[in-house]
């Protein structure tokens, strides 16, 4: 009877620990382990209006859902003759300039020539702001290097305001080049003469 | 000084110490070379790779013409190395003309990747990589070959007969035995 009893108090201790203590010093399970199996036929019910492209209601925006083939990867890095070509190919309208040497675009003044016009033009416009300072230019203005005021008679300079440079004259800068030759020219038998090439300055 | 180790390429320039075993009488005059390189240049390597690519095979004077004309930055860093290449080589490397030189080899690497942050909209960061590259060129002397691609040149008589004759050899007839 005393054994019996024994048995009865320690089988009771037994379902007790089992129940109640073993739970908490095991270790804890993840939340997500079905503590409850579901049948499988209520899954396969539950499941059958799931579309895959839902993983991206949520989140996982703005990301890649296929792979980028080998042929959109080389028309985008290199493009395609027909289409938009992503290659530099080299250039064919580019020409030498006959005075200078460098190179320059065809249809396009040579960059090299041209800074020399510009300096020149820079060089004149300080001269005449100097010389005549900001006022309206109602007269024409009659530019003078170096070594020329004799080659010019007084007729010349009448009606236009002089301005003198300290410096030769550059051998590009033709004198040619401020003859008028539009309607208002007023061309006397003199004046149209044959000149050479080389006498154009 | 603390000790700083070199960053960046080094082995390209050697290239141009090394000694060849003298040539025999009969043999073909091995032609001079240079290589040079500029590293660390502030630019994208992936960008440079179509400026890098444009001048191959090409004669110095040629390429020099090119690159003045093309609207990138790294075409003016790759014309400045192409210069200073032709300077090395009259000046170091036994070459008699400047002009009579070719780009053999021209091509651009990943340099050093500086990584930076960018604010986006609603509190969101992404990240800025500033690239540098590393650029090589390697100029031969003699005048450029007619074509320096083999895909590009123009296929001889015999070559498209060959491959007409292979063409016809691999047809066969589907679902047969």
């Amino acid at each position: 009877m005393a054994g019996h009893l024994l048995k009865y108090f320690t089988d009771a201790l037994v379902k007790f620990e089992y129940v109640y203590l073993t739970p908490l010093l095991r270790p804890p399970t993840p939340q997500w382990i079905p503590l409850v199996v579901q049948a499988p036929q209520q899954l396969m019910e539950k499941d059958a209006s799931f579309d895959i492209k839902s993983i991206f209601d949520g989140f996982l925006w703005g990301v890649p859902t296929c792979r980028r083939t080998a042929e959109k990867r080389m028309m985008r890095k290199y493009g395609a003759p027909n289409w938009h070509n992503k290659l530099i190919l080299p250039r064919k309208d580019i020409k030498t300039c006959g005075t200078c040497g460098h190179n320059h675009e065809v249809g396009r003044l040579c960059p090299n020539c041209y800074s020399k016009v510009k300096a020149e033009t820079s060089i004149l416009q300080e001269k005449m702001v100097q010389e005549l300072g900001l006022n309206p230019i109602d007269k024409e203005i009659a530019i003078v290097y170096q070594g020329e005021k004799n080659q010019f008679d007084d007729e010349f300079f009448k009606g236009k305001r002089v301005v003198q440079i300290e410096k030769p004259r550059p051998k590009w800068f033709s004198k040619n080049l401020l003859q008028r030759s539009g309607p208002n020219a007023n061309l006397s038998n003199s004046e149209v003469t044959t000149i050479k090439p080389h006498d154009l300055g | 000084m603390p000790y700083t180790p070199p960053n960046g390429p080094r082995k390209w320039p050697t290239y141009n110490k090394k000694i060849f075993a003298p040539q025999l009488p009969g043999e073909e005059r091995r032609p001079a070379y240079v290589c040079h390189m500029r590293t660390n240049i502030k630019y994208s390597p992936f960008k440079m790779w179509y400026v890098a690519s444009m001048i191959r095979g090409m004669s110095v004077d040629e390429a020099v013409k090119q690159l003045s004309f093309v609207n990138k930055q790294g075409a003016v860093h790759v014309k400045e190395v192409l210069l200073e290449a032709q300077k090395l080589a009259v000046e170091k490397h036994n070459v008699e003309f400047k002009s009579n030189l070719w780009v053999a080899e021209s091509f651009a690497t990943k340099g050093l990747v500086m990584k930076g942050v960018r604010r986006h909209a609603k509190g969101r960061v992404g990240l800025v990589h500033y690239f540098h590259t590393h650029y090589f060129v390697r100029l031969e002397e003699g005048s450029p070959p007619e074509h320096f691609f083999f895909e590009t040149a123009p296929k001889t008589t015999k070559t498209l007969l060959s491959e007409w004759v292979d063409e016809m050899r691999q047809r066969r007839i589907p679902g047969s035995l």
